[in-house]
């Protein structure tokens, strides 16, 4: 027989010492440099994108074929495109699809994944039975491929890609969601909820949801990362966001096109494409960490 | 008797510090208590007073960010704190038999009930499976477990919670040791039960002539079954003596405020004595007696200073100046 | 019998199972009866104490009686109202009068709100008080003996023992006929218990409570209750005033529950003579034809195998489910 010792760092605090506020998780975020410089880069992305037309130095369509795929000057600060299109600008525009993008998609997820995943950490019964099923029918379906067929049926257009992304990310928000709500939904706190009289609504609303945030957070921001990947992905297929709009996706198809002519032209895209995706990951990482840190507490 | 009448178990001075990352100091300090041949002591004491922390240090069983950072612990004349690995191995589990508070999880849950018995033997005494295995049989049968020949091939799983604990206690006695530690061993079990379970041990130690060292917080438990109790508070020792002095007469305030506070008959629906405050968390400990902010005889210069022990009665020990210095008399109420 | 004042609470014939195996279609197969059969009643500002260990079917007893579970078979009564099966709108407004204090006080808060919150949520829920909930909040936290600047803390900056009085706190919102307190204590260092447990003394007795309190520990339970009902295997084997129960048990488990608990007492609780159970407590999905209690009843006879004791009034006031107490042959004398 081996002895553990379950040790913890210290008891709870003795009131009066060491207070909480109201916005402790919040708080020990800040405090983690990862998060902060992550968080920052996504707000930077934001403001980029909502104020692309005052920030762009050139019109992202204006072609001027005489100066296509030249390298960075003080015009073009990267360079221009195979048709002589600015590159800083295209990507400043192009910003805005790689938010819109992967929030269509979270959204669907979200509005798919989210309602049917609360009703069976709740209900159980046969609605879990009937959800688990569809959503793992769901999941051994492979993503891409998927979005592939319905892009196919339905036409190309980034609309109708992230919808069908959105589909097939719905049964791991699904399982998140459903997962977090069973283990809350044994918490004595509800229980009491139901003892003075909550109705179930109340309770998942009051008592369940603020509970299940972080996981459910966590897991959106994997989400949002794994979308954008997506889309880029479509997108760089031809399949995804159409012309004459950009989307990191496309330029990065439109370098690689032109590869042995101007080999650094895949840089601005690419590391806009994985400085965001890491930025997702990060944060929700960090929410994880904290989050269970404290719990361990 | 003829037996040396040398203690099978000696603390002197542990002191256990948490090193790492976060440091604190003095999580327990300055331990002093001695474990007799063949009687039972109690380790009492509330959460956070160190007991498990104590009780686990005597086998080196804690995790490596704490540390014994002074003291002496002699398990049959071996010092403990400094002995090899190998030295510590072949104690436990044989002369010393360890017996935890949940039995669910503290057996291997994919190895048979029998065979977790017969390990014990088979590393210490080199017997073979089968001998082992017969001698786990004798042992279920002698910890009250009906049915011992079929029982020795059942898995945890299908045996209730007082039987497991049974289980754990055949292993702990499976090479006949000299001291068994029990933490806790009733807290999980139903109070009928927790008297079966105190009544084997009890014949046990009377058939075996085994010291038993019993980690609890169960007054009643102490008052059944021990015969020498050591109080703790806060990683301090504060009060030590046989079981009838301690309950008669308790020397500390501590003592005597957690006696006052628990229900008993003759007492019914009137209102307990409640100990004010917390107990301090382990970063936050007072200096000198740790008592002192929840004590109603606390005097601020004398119980600031450190508390050395005194003896106010030959084997009645308590760590308060002030009753030690005879300014301080304990009237225990009711 | 006198006209009396409908009781607080009554519950007569309280039945409750629960699935235990279901067929692939989703039939169930076995069931486990939790509760068989149960009466219980709580006088208006008196206390009834619930004790049985595990596996007794109290918990969900008491759950039955705060109409959180819906029970299977049975009548409940409050003040004289029939609410059995009550639904919907009108279960919420009887919500109000029945309240429970849950064990756990680490999880029984919610951690993502204030103190204040929770204590006033059930009064936003009911719509009462919605002009000073702030006041409110105040004056309950200053009932239970909590600082009232506590409304702002989160539950895991308090202790247990504070946790605990926010439960109660929270459960006397509505200002319940009856509160329903399911092992208060279990969860709480011993220093704290005897806090709540002056908590709710003074609650009996400044407030006239009325209030179930269900415990397996008999000394809890005979420190505030004015009569006790002892459960085993989801039945009432003795009920009466709670003073007889302790001094003269008369059913073979009560007293064999009673020897059980240790008194933390050495000299008294060493010159008890004890009645230890042997035999393993029975299979909850598979009682034992008969009296649940005979396969580790010191007394049994074969008729016992034979008729399912039921409640028989020994003296007024005080039933014993036995056909050996009732025979009052000489072995039931203590």
């Amino acid at each position: 027989m081996t002895a553990t010792l379950q040790f913890q760092a210290g008891p709870a605090p003795a009131v009066g010492t060491a207070r909480r506020g109201r916005t402790s998780t919040v708080a020990s975020l800040m405090r983690r440099p990862s998060f902060v410089v992550a968080a920052g880069f996504l707000v930077f992305l934001v403001v980029v994108a909502a104020l692309a037309p005052l920030i762009a130095p050139h019109d992202p369509s204006a072609q001027v074929l005489e100066d296509r795929l030249k390298g960075p000057s003080w015009s073009h600060l990267l360079g221009t495109d195979d048709l002589g299109r600015d590159v800083l600008s295209r990507l400043v525009y192009a910003a805005r699809l790689a938010l819109l993008a992967p929030l269509i998609s979270v959204s669907v997820a979200i509005l798919l994944g989210v309602p049917a995943g609360l009703w069976a950490g709740m209900r159980r019964g046969w609605v879990d039975a009937v959800t688990g099923r569809l959503s793992d029918t769901l999941l051994s379906l492979p993503g891409l491929a998927f979005a592939l067929a319905v892009v196919a049926v339905l036409g190309p257009g980034l609309f109708n890609a992230m919808v069908a992304m959105g589909i097939v990310f719905a049964p791991s928000l699904y399982r998140v969601v459903r997962g977090a709500t069973l283990a809350v939904a044994e918490e004595s706190y509800i229980e009491s909820a139901r003892a003075i009289g909550c109705s179930t609504r109340r309770i998942i609303w009051v008592h369940v949801l603020p509970n299940i945030a972080a996981p459910f957070l966590v897991q959106v921001t994997i989400l949002m990362g794994v979308a954008l990947l997506a889309e880029a992905s479509l997108s760089f297929l031809g399949l995804g966001v159409q012309p004459p709009d950009s989307s990191w996706g496309s330029m990065l198809e439109v370098a690689y096109q032109n590869q042995y002519d101007a080999p650094l032209a895949v840089l601005p895209a690419g590391t806009a494409l994985v400085l965001t995706v890491l930025s997702f990951n990060t944060v929700g990482d960090a929410i994880r960490d904290t989050v269970a840190r404290r719990r361990d507490s | 008797m003829t037996q040396a009448t040398d203690p099978v178990l000696s603390v002197r001075g542990l002191t256990i510090d948490l090193v790492g990352p976060t440091r604190q100091r003095g999580l327990v300090e300055d331990v002093t208590f001695d474990v007799p041949q063949g009687r039972s002591v109690a380790l009492i004491g509330e959460s956070g007073c160190g007991k498990t922390l104590t009780a686990m240090s005597i086998l080196r069983l804690l995790p490596p960010e704490l540390r014994v950072t002074a003291g002496e612990i002699r398990f049959a004349g071996t010092d403990m704190v400094s002995a090899s690995g190998r030295t510590l191995r072949g104690i436990r589990g044989g002369p010393v038999g360890m017996v935890f508070q949940d039995p669910m999880s503290s057996l291997n849950p994919t190895m048979t009930v029998g065979d977790q018995i017969a390990e014990a033997r088979r590393l210490h005494l080199g017997e073979s499976r089968g001998q082992a295995r017969a001698k786990a049989r004798e042992l279920l049968d002698r910890v009250g477990i009906a049915n011992a020949a079929r029982r020795v091939d059942v898995y945890p799983f299908e045996m209730s919670g007082g039987m497991q604990q049974r289980v754990m206690i055949a292993a702990a006695i499976a090479c006949e040791p000299r001291l068994v530690i029990a933490d806790e061993p009733t807290t999980a079990l139903d109070v009928t039960i927790q008297a079966e379970i105190l009544e084997l041990l009890r014949s046990l130690q009377e058939q075996m002539g085994l010291a038993v060292l019993l980690v609890t917080h169960d007054l009643g438990v102490v008052a059944d079954f021990c015969d020498d109790v050591v109080v703790m508070y806060a990683g301090h020792v504060v009060e030590r003596a046989p079981v009838e002095p301690l309950f008669a007469r308790p020397r500390h305030p501590y003592t005597l405020a957690l006696l006052d506070s628990v229900p008993q008959a003759g007492r019914a629906r009137t209102m307990l004595d409640v100990i004010p405050g917390r107990v301090p968390p382990a970063g936050a400990f007072p200096t000198g007696c740790r008592f002192q902010p929840r004590c109603r005889f606390a005097v601020e210069q004398v119980c600031a200073a450190p508390q050395p022990e005194f003896e106010p009665e030959p084997g009645h020990r308590c760590r308060c100046v002030r009753v030690g210095t005879h300014e301080l008399s304990l009237e225990k109420v009711s | 019998m006198t006209a009396r004042e409908p009781m607080a609470l009554q519950a007569t014939g309280l039945r409750k199972t629960f699935p235990l195996r279901r067929d692939l279609i989703g039939r169930v197969t076995e069931r486990i009866v939790a509760v068989d059969g149960v009466d219980l009643e709580v006088a208006r500002g008196a206390t009834l104490g619930l004790v049985g260990e595990s596996g007794s079917g109290k918990s969900t007893a008491a759950r039955l009686a705060a109409l959180l579970v819906r029970a299977d078979a049975g009548r409940i009564e409050t003040d004289g109202v029939d609410v059995t099966g009550v639904r919907g709108s009108q279960l919420k407004v009887l919500r109000s009068r029945l309240q429970m204090v849950f064990q756990d006080p680490y999880s029984a808060l919610d951690p993502t709100k204030t103190v204040g919150h929770a204590v006033t949520e059930p009064l936003i829920v009911h719509g009462r008080r919605q002009d000073d909930l702030a006041g409110a909040a105040a004056a309950l936290l200053t009932r239970v003996s909590l600082d009232p600047a506590l409304a702002r803390r989160r539950p895991e900056e308090l202790s247990g023992g504070q946790r605990q009085r926010v439960c109660v706190a929270r459960a006397l919102a509505l200002e319940p006929r009856v509160l329903i307190a399911d092992e208060p204590t279990s969860a709480l260092d011993l220093s704290t218990r005897a806090g709540i447990l002056n908590l709710l003394l003074r609650l009996q007795q400044e407030s006239g409570q009325a209030m179930i309190l269900v415990s397996h520990d008999f000394a809890t339970v005979q420190h505030l209750a004015d009569r006790i009902a002892v459960m085993y295997l989801g039945r009432v084997v003795e009920e009466g005033p709670a003073d007889r129960i302790v001094e003269a048990p008369l059913h073979p488990y009560t007293r064999a529950l009673l020897s059980a608990v240790p008194v933390p007492d050495p000299t008294v609780q060493r010159g008890r003579r004890r009645t230890v159970l042997h035999g393993d407590p029975p299979n909850p999905a598979n009682p034992p034809t008969g009296c649940n209690f005979r396969t580790r009843c010191p007394i049994a006879v074969p008729e016992c195998a034979q008729t399912d004791p039921a409640l028989r009034a020994v003296e007024p006031g005080h039933r014993v489910a036995c056909v050996r107490v009732e025979t009052k042959t000489p072995e039931t004398r203590s």
